[in-house]
């Protein structure tokens, strides 16, 4: 099986985006997670990469959708809220 | 949190602004690093014309936005900046408005800001500390609330 792979990202892939991995990596290890990857991109580098799924802010899902149309796109509203981030994540990763 | 500590300078942090809007904050805030020499002035614009263009993604948290512009260009030096605005101003954010506390960074490449971003990510996860924080009347206060220990 694939390994679920997570690509999150924001404009210059180094301040909200970068906030993101850091908080997803930390739900991920509260839910058991340990196979799943994160990796950061910015918003001009995404076209050629095929991720379980993309996240970043909802400000920019539509934005990112319309750059990668075959992929699946998470937009966060709170970064911080350890809930909303579990449950976006659940239905993409197997339980170990 | 030594890392903040030691870049929030008094000079790179003002409290209790009153703005008209978000891009005043956004210009409030780079305006401190402008004049501690962190920046050049382009970095200013080219972070108001990011959320101009995207909206506000930035703002990561209900009350909080953490601004920035392009790793290295028009950047000297890693730095940080602080606003804390009173009363909160609406950045257009669909669920975070209004914004009480607007960080503004700058740095060299994709990593030399790893350790300061932890500590926010730190600070930002512990609702009292972002409280108090908000409530801090002084630049004291402040560093008083960062010199405490967070709850993560």
């Amino acid at each position: 099986m694939k390994k679920t792979h997570f690509i999150v990202v924001c404009t210059f892939g180094a301040g909200s985006s970068l906030m993101l991995k850091m908080n997803v990596d930390a739900a991920l290890k509260e839910m058991g997670i340990s196979s799943a990857t994160v990796e950061v991109s910015d918003m001009g580098s995404c076209k050629s990469k095929t991720p379980t799924a993309f996240m970043c802010s909802v400000v920019l899902k539509d934005n990112l959708q319309a750059q990668v149309p075959d992929s699946t796109v998470i937009g966060i509203k709170n970064f911080y809220n350890k809930e909303e981030l579990k449950q976006a994540l659940m239905p993409y990763v197997t339980k170990e | 949190m030594e890392q903040l500590l030691q870049l929030l300078t008094e000079n790179r942090v003002l409290q209790h602004v009153q703005v008209k809007d978000w891009q005043e904050a956004v210009r409030t805030a780079g305006a401190l690093l402008l004049k501690a020499g962190d920046i050049r002035e382009a970095y200013i614009e080219s972070s108001i014309q990011a959320a101009k263009e995207l909206g506000a993604y930035f703002v990561v948290r209900p009350g909080v936005a953490l601004s920035h512009a392009r790793p290295g260009a028009d950047v000297n030096r890693v730095g940080l900046s602080l606003v804390t605005m009173t009363p909160p101003v609406s950045f257009g954010h669909p669920h975070n408005d209004p914004v009480f506390l607007l960080f503004m960074f700058a740095t060299l490449d994709n990593e030399s800001h790893l350790d300061m971003l932890r500590e926010i990510v730190e600070l930002l996860c512990d609702d009292s500390m972002v409280n108090a924080i908000i409530r801090a009347s002084d630049y004291a206060g402040l560093t008083n609330v960062l010199s405490q220990p967070s709850n993560r």
